[in-house]
């Protein structure tokens, strides 16, 4: 008996060991919010009830009276929220029979309380837009004000009926994806921070188009479901007890904006580590084929930023694969927590898992490290996400992200994210400076993902990869575990330019910052034409007009061979131009690129061969490479190849047609 | 029987070998006439860019879709322009298949241009009048497994599916299984092609009928032949794949061997679509 004692008490204390070894000795952050959550979930009727204890930091010398929340179950309360009336009103995942069923999301607050046992009142408000239908921000007025730099605790029960399946969130059948799902405090933003003028809660309802916004602090989360669920959340496991069919499972997640959790009994579980790092991969059986696709990809990134940012700090992070009929949950980031839909049946050629698990995973760095607005600010972590994801895939993958050897197609990820940014309908839609919440008709992900890569592709190729590098280093390490907008990048960076480059640098990459931020203008130069006229001797009357000149057979073969530049577009950038001459010589120009257009002129025996703006590729933000260079003599086997290859498939199409006659 | 009659078709096929020269001739001639515009266009357009040496390796997405994006709005009438010729190879195609069925049939010691090119002009309407009937029905052959396709896979709506499993392998099970269907009803084009023309119907009903009929008696022969030559199409496609694969294209000369080759493959091609018609015009012979 003794014995049994001694191993159960071995076994509790080397779990509590494991535990506190997780716990970081010092916060990393602030730690402005915490939560104390305790959850039950009702898998029969797709709802849950909890209770929440909301430790709050004043961070500012303010006295505060009110306190908003995010409730974001309550976007799919009704056909007319702000959510849903940027999507046509009836949500397309919601059939005709579920409405008169009256299933919809919601979240409701059923009592509050502050530390003193007052019952605080509520109501909802739209900070945003006037929208009473839209409930998905609660104010709750303080009875006792927050006081500068004080702690306030709140104890909040609130009851949800989760959503079916809607954007990012809800169930599908016996898989749950439980994110935004409890009532979660706005940020504080001090007087002097990102925009704020004078102390301000910055709460914004949830609008179709972006995603969150959270304050740093510790989540002690304790979820109550049936014991056959596998789980998997954001932070560690802290403890779990079974009672019955029903268990509870505590975890913790410290420094984070947000937690995360899922639930679905037909999860494999499969377990690795990388330096330290638990890496659970969450996975459905039908898509275990694709787990080596899953860890090469997560340890290739943590790799990456070990070696150019920092080292993952947090000891886990769980990939979560959905299954096929919860592909509702999407490729999204949570902290320690990503979802990456897979397909085993998809041509290895193909390498969305590996694009998906890399770019949600560089989201812990941008957006969960380094706390930007998502809904202010998206390309702030979509935009910086989307360009290390090129990075990271080209540096792992040389062999493309779309592989097809047997059409002769590769395509590497930095062209795919430039192809798809200048392949948009409208590339002048928003400028990056607008609030994402207010981006319409699709520039969102045109302007959010692609241009702001695009933009820093240029910028690294403006700088250079070494100071790319330094800047990426120094933002982060000034902002992590806090709330940065674009003003401070572009301080970085006009910092770290300055410092490495020189203050003429600065000033162009300034120049350049303000165009890619606040303008929409596109760029665009091109090569006009190259023109190598013969220089005769003078002819005609000069000073004396008894003396005619005329032609002579003596031809000294001297030429004035010429380029003329176009600037095509609005955007401006200093750029390079490599001209390369008959006799083989080449020499690099520069023009600052700010005239409509520019010529370069030389005298001698040699002749232009070509013309090459941009010989390196460093500014991707230019729209048409193809005009880029001009070559006198047509190197026409390209040509060639495309014409015999087009010929051959219209041969097949039209023997294959044969077998309808 | 079924070898019997695939000997006929290859030596039917070198005994008429100017029909297939001929096939030849104006696939080759209406594509040429097909591509040149894009050739001209690529020139125009794209010609004194140092880009264009990326199109030698292949398919270069930066390359394609700057073009699209700045130049794409000549590809649309070209595209247009390629539609009116291959419906109008379509109609040529037609108006042949009268004379090669009838030199099938007749069997002349050697081709007879005068004959061929008459009997190509008899049966043009017959023949065009046929061929939309079955596209009707291959059409709803088509249709048909979609249909079924889509109610097995729920619709391919996430929400309604277990996993996407069933996607794929319906998709792998029910792809032969059209082959194999459909085989039946391009079969039966076929002997209702050649009925027409061995019985001269002046109502093309007179032969899609007893030609089915036809098939159903014989249905191990005909079926047996056909899918014989299905099966030998199948090798040369995988003969051609792995020959068009063996090599990289970087230079001029690699774009002529890679061109030379696929014009070989484009001949077996139509001389196979000539020996499927001449076994099944002697099996058909035989057994009436």
């Amino acid at each position: 008996m003794g014995k049994i004692v001694y191993t159960i008490l071995l076994i509790l204390v080397s779990f509590w060991a494991e535990a506190q070894k997780k716990r970081f000795s010092v916060p990393l952050s602030p730690r402005t919010s915490n939560y104390d959550i305790k959850v039950s979930l009702d898998t029969e009727k797709k709802s849950i009830t909890g209770s929440q204890k909301v430790t709050f930091t004043n961070p500012s010398s303010d006295t505060i009276w009110t306190m908003p929340f995010h409730m974001y179950y309550n976007a799919f309360k009704n056909n007319l929220s702000l959510f849903n009336t940027g999507y046509s009103r009836i949500p397309r995942t919601i059939s005709e029979d579920e409405i008169k069923k009256g299933i919809w999301g919601w979240i409701n607050v059923d009592k509050i309380k502050d530390e003193n046992g007052n019952e605080l009142s509520f109501s909802f408000v739209q900070p945003d837009i006037d929208n009473k239908d839209d409930h998905t921000v609660l104010e709750v007025q303080l009875k006792e004000p927050i006081l500068p730099y004080g702690n306030y605790i709140l104890d909040m029960d609130w009851r949800s009926q989760i959503p079916k399946a809607k954007a990012r969130t809800g169930y599908n059948r016996d898989f749950f994806f439980m994110v935004q799902w409890y009532p979660k405090l706005g940020v504080y933003e001090p007087a002097g921070s990102r925009f704020a003028k004078e102390g301000q809660w910055n709460c914004h309802q949830y609008h179709p188009v972006t995603e969150y916004f959270g304050e740093y602090g510790v989540y002690q989360v304790e979820i109550d479901l049936p014991v056959e669920y596998k789980t998997g959340a954001s932070g560690f496991l802290l403890d779990e007890s079974i009672n019955g069919d029903r268990k509870k499972l505590t975890y913790l997640a410290e420094d984070v904006i947000d937690f995360a959790w899922t639930a679905n009994p037909g999860f494999i579980e499969i377990v690795e580590n990388w330096k330290g790092v638990d890496i659970k991969l969450l996975i459905m059986p039908e898509h275990v084929c694709n787990k080596d696709r899953f860890l090469k990809s997560a340890f290739s990134t943590l790799d990456f930023y070990e070696e150019y940012i920092e080292k993952y700090p947090y000891p886990s992070l769980t990939i979560v694969s959905p299954p096929f009929h919860g592909l509702f949950s999407g490729a999204m980031e949570y902290p320690m927590l990503i979802t990456s839909p897979t397909l085993c049946d998809l041509p290895s050629g193909i390498k969305t898992t590996e694009t998906l698990t890399i770019h949600e995973l560089t989201h812990q760095y941008f957006m969960q490290m380094v706390g930007n607005n998502e809904q202010e600010e998206a390309w702030m972590d979509e935009g910086f996400t989307s360009f290390f994801e090129a990075k990271i895939l080209d540096k792992y993958y040389p062999e493309g992200v779309v592989n097809f050897d047997y059409l002769d197609m590769k395509v590497n990820s930095k062209e795919l994210r430039r192809g798809r940014f200048m392949s948009t309908n409208n590339p002048k839609i928003n400028p990056l400076s607008d609030f994402s919440y207010t981006f319409k008709h699709g520039s969102s992900g045109d302007i959010n993902y692609g241009k702001a890569a695009v933009g820093l592709m240029t910028l690294e190729g403006l700088v250079g990869e070494a100071v790319m590098k330094d800047i990426m280093q120094t933002y982060f390490a000034r902002w992590k575990f806090k709330h940065p907008c674009r003003n401070d990048f572009e301080d970085v960076v006009l910092e770290v330019v300055t410092e490495k480059l020189g203050e003429e640098k600065a000033i162009v990459i300034q120049d350049f910052l303000q165009q890619l931020i606040y303008g929409t203008e596109t760029c665009n130069y091109a090569v006009e034409y190259i023109s190598n006229s013969l220089i005769g001797d003078p002819l005609g009357y000069f000073d004396d007009l008894d003396e005619c000149k005329y032609p002579t057979d003596n031809k000294k073969e001297t030429y004035q061979a010429k380029t003329v530049l176009f600037r095509l577009g609005e955007f401006t950038l200093p750029i390079e131009v490599k001209i390369i001459f008959d006799n083989g010589d080449e020499i690099i120009e520069n023009w600052d690129g700010k005239a409509r257009s520019h010529e370069f002129v030389y005298t001698g025996k040699r002749k232009i061969a070509s013309v090459e703006i941009d010989p390196e590729l460093k500014n991707p933000l230019d729209n048409n490479l193809i005009d880029n260079s001009y070559v006198i003599e047509q190197k026409e086997t390209g040509i060639v190849r495309y014409f015999t290859s087009f010929m051959t498939w219209m041969e097949g199409i039209m023997v294959s047609a044969t077998a309808l006659i | 029987m079924i070898i019997k009659s695939l000997k006929k078709g290859f030596s039917q096929l070198w005994q008429y070998k100017k029909i297939w020269v001929l096939l030849y001739s104006l696939t080759f001639v209406v594509a040429a006439f097909i591509a040149y515009p894009l050739k001209t266009y690529l020139e125009n357009k794209i010609g004194t860019s140092l880009m264009i040496k990326d199109m030698i390796k292949g398919f270069d997405y930066t390359l394609y879709t700057d073009f699209m994006n700045h130049y794409g709005d000549g590809i649309a009438p070209i595209m247009n322009y390629s539609l009116l010729l291959i419906i109008l190879f379509m109609l040529l195609f037609i108006f042949l298949m009268g004379g090669i069925l009838s030199t099938f049939k007749n069997a002349p010691e050697k081709y007879n241009g005068k004959s061929f090119w008459s009997n190509a002009a008899h049966f043009f309407w017959r023949i065009f009048r046929m061929t939309i009937y079955f596209l009707f029905i291959h059409g709803a052959v088509l249709g048909l497994f979609f249909f079924i396709y889509l109610k097995i896979t729920k619709g391919l709506s996430p929400m309604n599916l277990e996993s996407e499993g069933i996607i794929f392998v319906a998709m792998k099970i029910m792809v032969p299984i059209y082959i194999l269907f459909s085989s039946f009803f391009f079969m039966w084009h076929d002997y209702a092609k050649i009925h027409l023309v061995q019985n001269d119907n002046k109502w093309i009903f007179q032969s899609i009928i007893p030609s089915l009929k036809f098939i159903i008696k014989n249905i191990k022969n005909t079926w047996g032949l056909y899918l014989l030559n299905v099966l030998i199409l199948m090798l040369l496609f995988i003969v051609n794949h792995f020959i068009s694969n063996s090599f990289e294209i970087t230079t001029g000369l690699s774009i002529f061997i890679s061109f030379f080759i696929s014009q070989l493959f484009l001949i077996s091609r139509l001389g196979l679509k000539l020996v499927n018609l001449s076994s099944a015009n002697h099996l058909f012979q035989e057994n009436n």
